[in-house]
């Protein structure tokens, strides 16, 4: 069976140009399926008990799921020929249970690297529901050349 | 330099002398079809992951000639032997307990409370089925700020990845915060 392989080009791309957002819930449906797979079993991301254990008014969401959630975003846009480079994540702020995080960014830059790579920067964005910051973050990536 | 409130640096000489400390290696088990594609569903729940992580005949169509997994992949997940210091470590006997707190690489008399600060990641080899990923952890910076939780002690870890063939996955600058 064949089938279709979606392609971001290089040449297509423009500075300015915003990557497709999307959003997330953090609720325990998506923390349970991402701590499963990733064996992230800490007491303070498991209920407000081990939260206020550590410190925290209430349990808290795993860190590394908003950088998943960045690496996605970039995924999503570049497809199945373009590759992640670097990618850089901060963490601010705490992300709480039922939390909407949208993941936005946007095209900083398009060059050809040291490397001869035909290469995009990216500026990424996390934001909640209250429109806090709480991941800002930088990608680049490789895409295919046209022809 | 900011200070704990009283006046005084968390930072102690044994703090410093911790710059440069590595943790042991770790090597993890044969990475499967079936551990990537279970990351890359919990990653895009609700989702359906790119095919590139779960079906090898598209994936053979693609740059990669196969199946990849996402780059944030953790292929140290449910390894034997492997639980997490948590609040409650008391169940760890001795050994592992050991090895956990070592890779930790937290710094002596560290605040008791953690949080995750970032990461900032090159990417260089895709993982794949098959492969078994070591990684080796190094302290390289160390130092104290105040914020909203307090005086908080950051310590920098620069960790890579290596496949079994000798080519690095990935190296990764991570800032861990002590409070």
């Amino acid at each position: 069976m064949t089938t279709h392989v979606e392609i971001l080009y290089w040449d297509d791309v423009e500075v300015g140009q915003e990557l497709p957002p999307f959003e997330r819930v953090t609720d325990l449906m998506n923390w349970n399926r991402w701590a499963a797979t990733y064996d992230e079993f800490v007491g303070y991301h498991m209920d407000d008990e081990g939260a206020k254990e550590n410190g925290q008014p209430a349990v808290i969401g795993q860190g590394r799921i908003r950088v998943s959630y960045l690496h996605t975003l970039v995924r999503k846009w570049i497809g199945d020929e373009g590759a992640i480079l670097t990618l850089n994540a901060q963490l601010r702020g705490i992300n709480f249970k039922n939390d909407v995080l949208t993941c936005t960014g946007q095209v900083t830059d398009k060059r050809v690297d040291d490397e001869g790579r035909h290469v995009v920067d990216l500026e990424m964005l996390i934001t909640n529901q209250n429109g806090e910051k709480v991941t800002p973050g930088t990608a680049t990536v490789e895409l295919p050349r046209r022809g | 330099m900011t200070t704990n409130g009283d006046g005084q640096s968390l930072i102690t000489d044994a703090m410093r002398a911790w710059v440069g400390a590595k943790a042991p290696p770790l090597t993890s088990p044969p990475i499967s079809e079936s551990d990537i594609r279970r990351a890359a569903i919990s990653i895009y729940w609700p989702e359906v992951p790119p095919r590139i992580y779960w079906d090898a005949e598209h994936a053979a169509q693609t740059r990669w000639g196969g199946i990849i997994a996402p780059e944030e992949f953790n292929p140290f997940a449910w390894m034997i032997g492997r639980a997490h210091v948590g609040p409650h470590p008391d169940h760890l006997d001795d050994a592992q307990a050991a090895l956990e707190s070592a890779r930790s690489l937290r710094p002596p008399g560290a605040p008791p409370n953690f949080l995750f600060g970032g990461v900032d990641t090159v990417y260089l080899e895709r993982m794949r089925p098959g492969d078994e990923i070591t990684s080796v952890i190094t302290v390289t910076d160390l130092y104290e700020r105040s914020g909203r939780l307090g005086a908080m002690l950051f310590y920098i870890t620069e960790e890579t990845w290596t496949k079994q063939t000798g080519e690095v996955v990935k190296t990764t600058r991570t800032t861990n915060i002590a409070w």
